[in-house]
């Protein structure tokens, strides 16, 4: 009976609102939008709709994403979440801020979740694990349905790679930060012979200052971010079109092998020379350059501004720019972000100096 | 060109490139004719939807050049994207500018997109409206849509606890 008069009362409801034209055109919307847009939200977002009408009960169940952040999820919770939830489709886990390590199978029930429904995309991000379980690593590196893995982990320090399997068979996109675990040559190889199709990979991790020579050998890799950049590096890369490094002191040996490089983020040029060498034959480059590169030069150097700095920068940069270098026949673009004025045009003057197409080079800065 | 229809007659010639941004037509087109009714679109939101593919094809139908794909590179660096390809700045400003319409305009677009089968259009409608809807109270997102709530207070009161976890504070 009750229903019944609700039922009458929202068909005059309607009638009014589509007079006045204020219908509840979001509620209209078929269910496969409705869930389109709930996969934009966070999920507590999501599962809020619940009671906005009868119409939006159950839609939160079947959206394809599940996404908490910094949230004191009990495990019980956890359970009946997933419990409730229903439909097949489900393509991506986004879960950041896991503080205790009591918290860490509530991880592990979201990640088997996702694996067991096959998503696409997960993203873990700043975790302390003090004793991080190997299998979580397992459950994520054999997974031949995942496109994108971001992976932040910290205080994870006992485990290395080397003992994983590397499925992922379909993965495009892998951002993995283990900034106290140290990676060998070895392991990553693994890694990228686990990842066939792998176009875009950013790595944060220790490397052995054993100087080990680390390879990265992708054939269809086409952005690559390595920092901190390895002492000893090799890269081989057919479609290469992005790399991003950020070279220290302690650089020794950099080998570029990427025909279709055609921007390169550089954040020091303390070993320009060596650098400028490996891309003499690129088609066109974009050197960005900013303070930071000059960071590994003198502390003092960036504190402060002072003449004497610059003099010092210009005597060192005078013995190792001015080296005998390649030219830069392909350069077309220049990006410089300095504050200093006096050392942007000494290192732009050094450059054009190099480059035999300068009057064609876009300089912005 | 292409002849577009819409719903009440109004008759839109566009470039081949500014129709096929909505798959559904190059699908169509591959074997037909050149006019194609679109019975479903009224033509203001027709209009909407060219002035939309329009400004998308100019700007996939050119290269990357060296500066765009800098930045292109610059802006991903920062975060991963999952499906969707890397945009120009520029045009996601101007995408910013074009979804500042009311819910029903809104509506309307995202309707005949999806019928349109023109994706990125589609996501960005629906971001737009989940921009609205985040973070918001139940009876705010009701008022902002016309949703009428047909609970009783008692049915609304169990489903809060059901999940009470989720109406905690955040």
């Amino acid at each position: 009976m009750d229903n019944l008069i609700i039922s009458r009362r929202r068909r005059f409801r309607r009638h009014l609102q589509s007079e006045l034209g204020e219908e509840d055109y979001l509620s209209n919307l078929p269910d496969e939008l409705l869930h389109h847009i709930l996969s934009f939200l966070p999920t507590l977002d999501s599962i809020r709709t619940s009671v906005l009408a009868r119409r939006w009960r159950h839609v939160w169940t079947s959206v394809p994403v599940i996404d908490f952040s910094y949230l004191p999820l009990k495990s019980s919770i956890i359970d009946r979440f997933l419990a409730s939830r229903g439909g097949d489709s489900f393509s991506r886990l986004h879960f950041t801020g896991l503080r205790r390590v009591d918290r860490e199978n509530v991880v592990y029930k979201l990640v088997e979740y996702a694996k067991s429904h096959d998503a696409q995309h997960v993203t873990l991000l700043d975790f302390f694990f003090e004793q991080c379980r190997l299998s979580l690593f397992d459950l994520l590196f054999d997974w031949p349905s995942l496109v994108s893995l971001d992976l932040r982990v910290v205080g994870c320090k006992s485990r290395t790679l080397s003992k994983c399997i590397f499925r992922l068979n379909n993965l495009k996109t892998l951002s993995l930060a283990l900034p106290e675990n140290t990676i060998r040559n070895e392991s990553l190889a693994k890694l990228l012979s686990g990842c066939p199709v792998l176009e875009e990979l950013k790595l944060n991790a220790d490397y052995l200052w054993d100087d080990e020579l680390i390879q990265i050998e992708a054939p269809n890799l086409l952005r690559l971010t390595l920092i901190p950049t390895p002492t000893n590096l090799q890269i081989n890369c057919q479609k290469l079109e992005y790399l991003r490094l950020n070279p220290d002191f302690s650089f020794m040996y950099l080998h570029v092998e990427a025909p279709s490089l055609t921007s390169v983020r550089l954040y020091n040029i303390w070993r320009f020379r060596t650098f400028a060498h490996t891309v003499c034959d690129v088609t066109a480059v974009a050197i960005i350059l900013s303070d930071e590169c000059l960071s590994g030069f003198s502390p003092k150097f960036l504190a402060r501004w002072y003449d004497e700095d610059f003099d010092e920068w210009e005597k060192s940069s005078s013995s190792r720019i001015n080296e005998p270098l390649e030219p830069l026949e392909h350069l077309e673009r220049v990006s410089v972000n300095m504050k200093s004025k006096r050392i942007r045009s000494a290192f732009l003057k050094t450059l054009s100096d190099r480059v035999p197409t300068w009057d064609r080079a876009v300089v912005s800065y | 060109m292409i002849k577009l229809v819409s719903g009440d007659g109004a008759e839109f010639e566009v470039e081949e490139e500014v129709a096929f941004q909505s798959k559904i037509i190059k699908d169509i087109v591959a074997d037909a004719d050149d006019v194609i009714p679109l019975p479903t679109v009224s033509s203001k939101v027709l209009i909407q939807v060219i002035e939309y593919c329009r400004k998308h094809a100019a700007v996939n139908s050119f290269p990357l050049s060296p500066s765009s794909s800098a930045a292109a590179a610059a802006s991903s660096s920062s975060s991963i994207s999952y499906s969707k390809p890397v945009s120009d700045p520029a045009l996601r400003a101007w995408d910013n500018e074009f979804v500042k319409l009311n819910n029903s305009s809104l509506f309307d677009i995202v309707i005949a997109a999806n019928y349109l089968d023109i994706e990125e259009l589609v996501d960005l409608v629906l971001e737009t409206v989940a921009d609205r809807i985040k973070g918001k109270q139940a009876q705010e997102i009701r008022r902002q849509f016309n949703i009428e709530n047909d609970f009783t207070p008692e049915e609304e009161e169990a489903l809060r606890r059901e999940n009470s976890w989720a109406f905690q504070n955040n």
